[in-house]
């Protein structure tokens, strides 16, 4: 589960990019996930981005499976989203998430297909903004308070050789890529047309959440490849993101759910399926996860509660 | 200094979490390693004697002219950016208190250390300062203004940031109005306020001996108000009287204590000189480090006079933009850094703190509960009759308009209740090293002491006497006429029986 941005305090987390950070939850039930939330969600002094919003009882609220008629989520509507099962997404993910939505329609849901048309400017935006960020929020590792310090006859060097030791190589490229993107001259290229595009992103979101109670993507465009497998080609890594930074642009809560399996490894490769919600309508997800967890049996290691 | 003992003072309340134990850690070269390059901020010795020689010619020549003879044909612009540390009991983003002169990183928490996981958390206070002097300086505030992030490496910055405010700064488009001193001419001048914007000050280096510089952080995090002037001032006493009326202004608002040794008012001066009838600027440079008034006032017009001799010289290419220290010690400015094009710090709006949003109603009830401030009491005084020598006395400080104020609603007249403050209680106060808040006198005993002298009740030799008994030990004129018998006989018939 990740929250709506603000939902939960972000006052102890090490800063990556601030206006992104959100602290979710992982769990082996959508239940213990809603036992998670519950207990770090709310508001923090002193956290200025955290909500003030009431925190709903979202563990309280789920129902067990005994006690759900044939159409637990009668009426619901849900929106497919059109770009998320289409070029450049596996097929075999796109077979599983289909069926998942006719899961969902067979639980009662009214399920259509939806278009984000700025669902494609998500990703560039999001590395944009996130490694903005990033490059300003580990300036503070600069060995002079904490950590390594390389002794150094001058200032410059002292820095320069500090961080250049701590960093990894990742770490370093997304530094590189934040400091060139806010640069003079590059700032208005860069920064401020991926803050447009966020907001275009959030417009986008809210108009099509006028007529749907939740909207279903895959959560990743394929299936997990291998560890070292795309190492040398970050952009190829980056493009994993794309279902998921939409979402993240926009703050909304997100629930991901094991929902089928593709051919891969000995005995196949999990698929999430991502659903999304207005803001801080967590109970929402959670409700609609849980009853999609208990229902749909065909994966195998979802505990059922 | 030890720097063992640099972060024992790091409080821990809440702050229990706090994953980095530094206190019991032994950091010589730890928290301090640079040495003293590039980052001093006081030029070597050799470096300004070799300065001496090249500018003494210059330096001879314009300690022999006046400057007015210098400037024939020529004039200055100045512009000045103060910052002014804010007086709230809190940070500007955490909850630390902040007294100047402490120990050395004691007034320190994670928030303000930069320590990882920490988060900003503005004070209203600093707000509510912002606004008060925004509306003294006849600004329009933003509605809505917000936060960005200043980037740059510095060890006094322990972020790699300073949170500031960038395009949309909380005011804009004010004015301060003052009156030159009488000594000086004296003239009504109004100069133009550019902006008014929010931020946080940065730490402290301190160079020791060795070859490591140690991090104070006391101040970092400190509130300060940053105020940008337009270039309307044109000479080193404009400049002096621009920087005292803003002292003025926020020790009248009860926003700073504008002390300048404390660094609590601290101005940079951008000085260029152009030919009378040019249209645009000459190369600006700026000259930090002057604290005080009359240091400011030395050092423009000394910077005035350096640039003037080389435009007429025909050398204006050899003024460069750079920073120039004023050496009080030579009465003169140094080259302290030449500019390699312009800093670049990638502003960007500070993700970890929401907009500034003002209301009409916190802005009204702010502006009713502004005092009377200097430029409307001076025209007050004025109207009353007062000379603009004592106006500008009066004025002055707020306790001495006080007193003043009391004196005058007590019956007073005004220019003998300002004759009595100036004169011998000005000079009380001067020798016996006090304020006017500190003495016994009260302002309705002064409108007694006066009324009892122009009624002819005493005279006003026995009123003098009268005042300094008043001044030392109190009590009410009333009294010590009667205990003295010091009532003047005025009857003929009566002085006629001694």
């Amino acid at each position: 589960m990740k929250p709506t941005y603000g939902r939960v305090s972000r006052f102890g987390l090490m800063a990556y990019a601030s206006s992104l950070d959100v602290i979710g939850c992982f769990g082996s039930s959508v239940y213990d996930v809603a036992i998670l939330l519950q207990v770090i969600s709310g508001h923090d002094r002193l956290d200025a981005t955290s909500s003030k919003r009431e925190v709903p009882d979202f563990a309280n609220k789920l129902a067990s499976i005994d006690n759900l008629d044939s159409k637990p989520l009668k009426g619901l509507r849900v929106g497919l989203i059109q770009e998320t099962i289409g070029e450049r997404v596996d097929a075999g993910v796109i077979q599983v998430v289909q069926s998942a939505a006719s899961h969902l329609e067979q639980l009662g849901c009214v399920l259509s297909e939806i278009s984000l048309p700025t669902f494609s400017l998500g990703l560039p935006a999001y590395y944009i903004l996130a490694s903005s960020e990033a490059s300003s929020n580990l300036s503070r590792y600069d060995g002079i308070r904490y950590g390594k310090q390389v002794e150094a006859g001058e200032l410059g060097a002292l820095y320069g050789n500090s961080r250049g030791n701590g960093f990894g190589a990742e770490v370093k490229m997304r530094i590189l890529m934040g400091t060139y993107a806010l640069s003079a001259g590059y700032y208005d290229a860069y920064y401020k047309n991926a803050q447009q595009v966020r907001t275009l992103i959030k417009k986008c979101f809210k108009d099509a959440m006028k007529d749907n109670d939740i909207l279903i993507s895959p959560a990743a465009p394929s299936a997990a490849y291998k560890i070292g497998e795309k190492t040398d080609d970050p952009l190829a890594m980056y493009a994993g993101d794309i279902m998921t930074v939409n979402v993240n642009l926009a703050g909304l809560p997100a629930l991901v759910v094991p929902c089928g399996y593709v051919d891969g490894g000995p005995s196949g490769l999990p698929v999430g399926l991502q659903m999304i919600a207005a803001p801080f309508r967590e109970e929402e997800l959670l409700k609609v996860g849980h009853i999609f967890e208990q229902t749909r049996r065909c994966f195998r290691f979802a505990p059922i509660s | 200094m030890a720097s063992t003992s640099f972060f024992r003072g790091i409080r821990s309340n809440y702050w229990m979490a706090c994953p980095f134990s530094i206190s019991n850690r032994r950091c010589g070269p730890y928290f301090c390693t640079l040495q003293s390059s590039k980052a001093q901020t006081v030029p070597h010795k050799e470096n300004i004697q070799g300065q001496n020689k090249v500018q003494e010619r210059t330096s001879q020549s314009i300690s022999r002219k006046p400057l007015e003879q210098i400037m024939h044909g020529y004039e200055a612009i100045i512009g000045i950016e103060t910052h002014v540390q804010l007086s709230t009991t809190t940070k500007a983003f955490c909850s630390c208190p902040y007294f100047y002169g402490s120990r050395p990183n004691t007034n320190i928490c994670p928030v303000c250390m930069g320590l990882p996981g920490t988060l900003p958390v503005l004070n209203s206070k600093v707000v509510n300062f912002a606004v008060k002097l925004a509306l003294a300086l006849n600004c329009e505030l933003s509605m809505i203004s917000k936060f960005d992030r200043k980037q740059y490496f510095y060890p006094d910055l322990p972020k790699g940031y300073q949170i500031s405010q960038f395009d949309i700064p909380i005011a804009t488009k004010g004015f301060i109005d003052l009156d030159l001193p009488v000594e000086f001419g004296g003239g009504h001048r109004r100069f133009g306020i550019t902006r008014v914007h929010m931020e946080e000050d940065a730490g402290k280096l301190l160079h020791s001996e060795g070859s490591y510089s140690q991090v104070d952080l006391n101040r970092a995090g400190v509130p300060l108000l940053e105020i940008v002037s337009e270039p309307d001032m044109r000479s080193g006493l404009e400049a002096a009287e621009y920087a005292a009326e803003l002292q003025r202004l926020v020790r009248y608002l009860g926003v700073s204590n504008g002390n300048m040794q404390e660094g609590s008012l601290r101005c940079d001066v951008n000085v260029s000189v152009r030919p009378i009838g040019q249209v645009e600027f000459g190369t600006k440079v700026e000259i930090k480090n002057m604290n005080s008034f009359s240091a400011m006032n030395r050092a423009i017009d000394y910077e005035i006079s350096r640039q003037t001799l080389l435009h007429s010289q025909g050398q204006s290419d050899q003024i460069v933009q750079e920073t120039r220290l004023w050496e009080e010690g030579y009465q003169k400015t140094v080259t302290m850094r030449k500019k390699e094009g312009l800093a670049d710090y990638r502003y960007f709006p500070e993700p970890d703190l929401p907009e500034v949003v003002l209301t009409n109603d916190y802005i009204e009830n702010i502006r009713r509960s502004l005092p009377e401030l200097p430029e409307a009491k001076r025209r007050r005084y004025e109207m009353m009759g007062l000379s603009l020598q004592d106006v500008l006395f009066l004025a002055n400080d707020m306790s001495v308009a006080y007193f003043f104020d009391l004196t005058h609603e007590n019956g007073a007249d005004a220019k003998l209740a300002a004759n009595w403050i100036m004169g011998d209680i000005a000079a009380f106060l001067k020798n016996e090293h006090l304020t006017i808040d500190e003495i016994k006198l009260t302002p309705n005993e002064l409108a007694n002491l006066i009324a009892s002298i122009r009624d002819g009740t005493i005279s006003g030799k026995i009123g003098k006497e009268i005042l300094f008994e008043l001044l030392s030990k109190g009590g009410t004129v009333k009294k010590i006429i009667e205990e003295k018998n010091l009532v003047q006989i005025v009857d003929p018939g009566e002085i006629k029986q001694w």
